[in-house]
């Protein structure tokens, strides 16, 4: 079924923004009464609120996702009985590390000193200082002096006996200039069923 | 749908919809409303019983319009930044203000992430069939 074209669209912006209970009460009325009256802006509004749906399900997929996390949400996560295991390192600090059967994220807590720090990039480099993953723009818990990484427990449960360094990088704005922060050393057990 | 019906039908009964014309306007209202509320709970709480007592006790849930394990690769693409605010916006159910504050961030930066992401992932999903482009 194709749907008349709708003179004039509401914008994306203010769907999104209508969806996340961020309008003013009048702008949400404006959006309704204009919605109400328009199948395609219904068919549009529908589609924000599918995917407003959907991200909220995802965090508590059995087996979890790469994610990088805040203090908060690591609470929220384990409210909803998300399962995580947790390591915490300082800068220089290495750790023996290993996922379980039924962890759903394996979780990260990297200190360091983001004094004057404008955006932090992460790369995770293998036993040989090979590049494995990059993060950019790693969003930095200014508070608590750290970064949170989570794996997800399906990821990680097939990976074998492997090494591995996460290096935080500071930026600037043009993402030219670094300046290391830390590296952060970890030796990963093989998940090893009913082991 | 169930609920809102049932809230219309007791304020009609009540007597309380004094301007009829805005009836749109009062269900898409009431509809957000609770749509949020049950947001805030878990998703298999039910509604607010002081309103449904003589219901049955079961709302079902709405099915996913598509395949998660999509979604999940398309949020997985996101940039760090833009993954972290749709998931603190629409799991963790905090504002923009909440939000800028723990990843200091201006209220109205975090805003447009959030547009930009959500566009990234409608487009993600529309590349994959799972949703209209």
């Amino acid at each position: 079924v194709t749907l008349p074209a709708c003179p004039s669209p509401v914008a994306w912006a203010s769907l999104v923004d209508y969806w996340a209970h961020e309008l003013t009460p009048a702008d949400a009325d404006a959006v309704e009464e204009h919605v109400f009256a328009c199948d395609t802006c219904t068919e549009r509004l529908g589609g924000v609120g599918a995917l407003a749906r959907g991200i909220a399900r995802a965090p508590r997929r059995k087996g979890g996702m790469r994610l990088m996390l805040t203090p908060s949400l690591v609470d929220t996560l384990a409210s909803h009985g998300v399962r995580m295991r947790h390591y915490r390192l300082q800068a220089g600090e290495s750790v023996e590390c290993a996922v379980g059967a039924d962890d759903d994220l394996v979780v990260s807590w990297l200190r360091a000193d983001f004094a004057g720090v404008e955006r932090v990039n992460a790369t995770a480099l293998d036993a040989n200082g090979a590049p494995m993953e990059r993060f950019e723009d790693v969003p930095i818990d200014r508070k608590n002096g750290q970064v949170v990484f989570a794996h997800a427990g399906d990821e990680l449960r097939p990976w074998p006996d492997l090494s591995f360094r996460m290096r935080l990088v500071a930026v600037d704005a043009a993402n030219e200039c670094e300046r290391l922060l830390g590296e952060y050393i970890f030796h990963h057990t093989a998940f090893r069923a009913g082991g | 749908v169930q609920e809102v019906l049932v809230v219309l039908i007791q304020t009609l009964r009540a007597g309380r919809l004094r301007q009829p014309e805005r009836v749109a306007s009062f269900v898409l209202g009431t509809s957000r409303r609770l749509a949020f509320e049950l947001g805030r709970r878990d998703r298999r709480a039910l509604v607010p019983t002081d309103n449904l007592d003589h219901l049955p006790a079961v709302v079902a849930e709405e099915p996913p319009a598509f395949d998660d394990t999509h979604l999940k690769g398309c949020l997985e693409r996101l940039p760090e930044r833009e993954r972290i605010v749709v998931v603190l916006t629409f799991y963790a159910e905090r504002d923009s203000q909440a939000i800028g504050d723990e990843l200091g961030m201006a209220p109205g930066n975090v805003r447009v992430v959030r547009h930009r992401a959500l566009a990234r992932l409608h487009d993600c999903m529309a590349s994959r069939g799972e949703i209209a482009s």
